[in-house]
This record gives C-alpha cells, sequence and structure tokens, in this order.
C-alpha cells in the first residue's frame, strides 16, 4: 500500500537499491523474495506511471496547441 | 467915346445878334450836369463839358413839358434808363436869350441812339480795363461751397426783390436753414455806387468774424430801372477783388451789367439766386442720398460676398475636415492592419516557436520517457537476472547455512544446509567437503 504512493523517482532508487542487493547476493531467500516482489510491484507503478505520465503530457500538450 | 445905350438895349442887341448870326438849331454833345423837373413838366438842366474833373463849358437849358414827355420817354424805351445828371448826350439846342434870364438853351430833342453808344463805349472801356487788369475771372476762381449756409446779402430792405429773396429762401419746401446778413444800399440814382461800395466794406469788415460763404447781391427788379451803377468800374473791382463768390441776381432782362460779367456767378433774378443757393443744398441732399444708396449697396453687396466666403470657407473646412479624418481613419486601418499583419506574423513565429518547443518537449519527453522505460526494462530485467525462482527454473538451487547464502561463509562438515528448488526445500548435513580448483 505504501509503495501505491511513493514518488517516481524514490520508486526507481529504490528499484536501484533493491537490484544492488540482489546483485550483492548477500540477503537470505525470505528476504529475496520479498525484495523480488517489492521491486516487481514498483516496476509495475513506475511503468504505469510513465504510461500515464506519458498520456497526459500528450493530452496536456495536445490541449496546447489545440489552444493555439 | 460911344454914345451910352441901356442895359436892355444892349440885351435886345445881343438877342438880335444871337438871332440873326446862329442857325436856328444846332446839335450839341454834352453831359447832363443838374437836372430838375419842375411842378408843370418842364425840366430845367444845366449842361457842362468836362475834361476830367475841370468844367471847360457850362449852360443852362430847359427842356418844356410837351417836349419833355416825348424825349424822356423815347429816351426811356432805347437806352432803358431816364435821364440824368452825368449822363452824356446828344441834343439839339436853340440857343435863346432873354432880357432877364440872360442866354440858355432849349433841348428840342436828344438822341437817345448817341447815350446808348456812349455808354456802350464807357462799358467796353471798363470791360477792357478790367480784363486787362485781370479782374474779369477773379472771383470765379474762388470756390463756391455746395451748400453756402452764411450769406452776405447786398440789397435794400424795402426792394421787392429783396423781399421775395428772403421768402424764397426761408420757405423753401425742403427746411433747408440759411442764415442771411443783410447790407443796406441804395440801388439806383447818383448814390448808388456810393452805397454799394460802402455795403462791400462793411461785409468785408464782418467776413472775419461771420464767415460767409457766399456774397448776394440783388436788386428790386420789377420795373425797368437804373442799371448804370452795376456798370460802374469801383464796383467791379469790388466784386472781382472779394474773397467771398458773389452772386448777382441784379433783375433786367437786358445784356448783362459788368457786376454780373466779373461776379462767381450771375442770376438773372432775386428769385432765381434764391434757387440757386438751395439747389446746391437740394444737389449735396440728393448725392448725400446716392452716397448714402451706394454705401448701403456696398454694405449689403460686401456682406453679402463675406456671408459666400464664410460659407465658402465653412465647406471647405467640412470637406477639408472630413478628407483629413478619412485620410486618418486609412491611416489608422492601414496601421491595424499592419498590427494585424505584424502581430499575427509575430503570432504565427511564436506559434511556430510553441509548437517547435511542444514539438522538442514531447520528443524529450518521449525520450526521456523510453530512457526511463529502458531503465525499467533494464532494472526489471537484473530483478529478473537476480530473482532466485529464475534459477531454480532452470535446475540451480541455492543453499544457505542459517539463513545465509553458502557462497559467502566458510562450511565445515556436519553442518546443516537448506539447499532452495524451485518448489522444494531439503535440509541436509555436510559429509564433505572437496575443493575443486576453479
Amino acid at each position: 500500500m505504501e509503495n501505491k504512493i511513493i514518488g517516481y523517482d524514490k520508486a526507481v532508487a529504490r528499484i536501484e537499491e533493491i537490484v544492488n542487493l540482489l546483485e550483492s547476493g548477500e540477503k537470505g531467500m525470505d528476504e529475496l523474495s520479498d525484495l523480488v516482489k517489492e521491486a516487481t510491484t514498483l516496476v509495475k507503478i513506475c511503468k504505469n506511471k510513465l504510461r500515464t505520465t506519458e498520456s497526459e503530457i500528450s493530452k496536456a500538450l495536445e490541449d496546447n496547441e489545440e489552444n493555439h | 467915346m460911344q454914345s451910352a445905350i441901356s442895359l436892355l438895349e444892349l440885351n435886345q442887341l445881343v438877342k438880335m445878334t444871337l438871332e440873326t448870326q446862329l442857325e436856328p438849331t444846332y446839335w450839341v454833345v454834352a453831359e447832363i450836369g443838374e437836372l430838375k423837373q419842375a411842378g408843370q413838366g418842364h425840366a430845367y438842366l444845366d449842361l457842362v463839358e468836362k475834361q476830367g474833373n475841370t468844367i471847360l463849358a457850362k449852360m443852362r437849358a430847359n427842356i418844356w413839358s410837351y417836349s419833355y414827355r416825348g424825349i424822356s420817354g423815347r429816351f426811356q424805351a432805347v437806352t432803358g434808363q431816364s435821364l440824368k445828371s452825368g449822363m452824356k448826350v446828344l441834343a439839339q439846342v436853340t440857343v435863346t436869350f432873354h432880357e432877364i434870364y440872360s442866354i440858355s438853351l432849349n433841348v428840342k430833342d436828344i438822341d437817345p441812339n448817341f447815350t446808348l453808344g456812349e455808354r456802350a463805349k464807357i462799358r467796353q472801356e471798363v470791360i477792357e480795363r478790367l480784363g486787362r487788369e485781370g479782374m474779369m475771372d477773379l472771383n470765379k476762381r474762388l470756390l463756391l461751397p455746395m451748400v453756402p449756409q452764411n450769406i452776405a446779402v447786398i440789397s435794400s430792405a424795402s426792394a421787392a426783390g429783396y423781399g421775395d429773396f428772403i421768402n424764397q429762401l426761408e420757405n423753401n419746401r425742403f427746411g433747408y436753414k440759411v442764415v442771411s446778413k443783410l447790407y443796406q444800399a441804395t440801388l439806383q440814382g447818383s448814390e448808388a455806387v456810393n452805397t454799394l461800395l460802402h455795403a462791400f466794406k462793411n461785409v468785408f469788415m464782418d467776413h472775419p468774424k461771420d464767415k460767409f460763404d457766399a456774397l448776394v447781391l440783388i436788386r428790386g427788379g420789377g420795373a425797368q430801372l437804373d442799371l448804370d451803377c452795376f456798370d460802374d468800374y469801383s464796383l467791379a473791382l469790388e466784386i472781382a477783388k472779394s474773397h467771398i463768390p458773389v452772386i448777382t441776381g441784379i433783375g433786367h432782362e437786358r445784356d448783362e451789367t459788368i457786376a454780373d460779367m466779373v461776379a462767381h456767378t450771375k442770376m438773372k433774378t432775386p428769385t432765381a439766386v434764391a434757387e440757386f443757393i438751395l439747389s446746391g443744398f437740394r444737389e449735396f441732399e440728393e448725392r448725400l442720398h446716392d452716397l448714402l444708396k451706394i454705401l448701403n449697396r456696398n454694405c449689403s453687396q460686401q456682406l453679402n460676398w463675406e456671408d459666400r466666403r464664410l460659407l465658402d470657407l465653412e465647406n471647405r473646412l467640412k470637406i477639408q475636415t472630413r478628407n483629413i479624418l478619412s485620410r486618418e481613419s486609412e491611416k489608422l486601418t492601414g496601421k491595424l492592419r499592419q498590427v494585424r499583419i505584424s502581430s499575427a506574423g509575430l503570432l504565427k513565429l511564436e506559434q511556430v516557436k510553441v509548437a517547435n518547443m511542444n514539438l522538442s518537449l514531447q520528443k524529450t519527453l518521449k525520450s526521456q520517457i523510453e530512457q526511463q522505460s529502458r531503465k525499467l526494462e533494464q532494472l526489471e530485467k537484473d530483478i529478473q537476472k537476480s530473482d532466485p525462482n529464475t534459477f531454480f527454473q532452470k535446475g540451480y538451487t541455492r543453499t544457505e547455512i542459517n539463513g545465509l547464502p553458502l557462497h559467502k561463509l566458510a562450511p565445515e562438515k556436519g553442518q546443516e544446509i537448506r539447499t532452495y528448488l524451485l518448489d522444494k526445500t531439503i535440509k541436509s548435513i555436510i559429509n564433505e567437503i572437496e575443493e575443486h580448483g576453479k
């Protein structure tokens, strides 16, 4: 739940952190799986955000053009 | 010694001698000295001959009443004047001698034509003299005011002509006011010239004070009277030299007198003089009226003209204003068009800029999003790579001791290890540890 209101930049930073943690291989299996789950969720959120952002921006820009 | 005779005898002898020796009649040229008319109609006179003021000859004369009536009547008819002293005559006389009254002449006839010619001669001499002296036109050169309002009149208060003159002036139907001052003079007889000269002198004396516009010389009128004084040289001289224009109204029908000739203006009668003076007034007034009319016409013309000019100016002003307004309006429209065009250009430019910015923004955003997408994909891959399930599916396992990955530890014999597979966890005890060279 907490992840849903997290900002994009923070989310990406968290994903990178998680990737680093995963790559370091120092975490236990349970933790690993939780981290992967978290990262995957965050990626999903970020992707979603990117898409909405893109469409929002396109829409905004289109409105802009129409106004001119 | 001669024997004495009585006076009577002597006078009778003289009388007889004269009667036998002299012609019955003679035509004698002489001047009339004194002339008296007796009660019975006889005339008693002196005949004289003068050289200047000196008497060269003199003799008593008489005209019996039966002759006198005829003689004086004819004389007056021809010459226009009566016999009077100072007159040169050609008389037919008989020399008579009376024992008591001595010698005298009885005038049988007088030739009026001689007197006429004589007077004409004298008159001609006076005219010539005045001409020589430059007097004939002297008074005419003066300027007679058009409106002679202040005039001196030389006349006799009792003369009918004067009365007519004053009456005419005062009762003129135009109501003109003429101020006249009478200077009395006798207009006939031997004293006429002297009183006239005296009157002139008085007029000239008053002139500096009274400032006369004209001097009017008028005579009685009516009956044919003695006009000799108006042919007098000294009177003519006075008129000629006068500084006031002289107008004569001597009132006679025959040839003009010398006074008429030298005067500024000659009128036939006193009434005519009054008419003449008033006509100047009338002419002046008419001229005033005319001038007024002209003034009026000019004024209204001018006004009309100015009116038209104003109207014209007004129109031109209107047209000009309209022109200027429309010109300015066109200018404004032009400016507006320019503003529109240039602002439209600017706007287009800005639009293009904005569009470009938009485009580059879109591009940037797209690339950022792509970059982010790529990054996320990479991260996703990285996560997948690190995800144990990936390995498990490929058959790899993960082994931990006490929750820590085995490759980070130094396992020992007898230690319990936990091996994770895709769907199983295997617990086992380390039996042996072999090193293999890697």
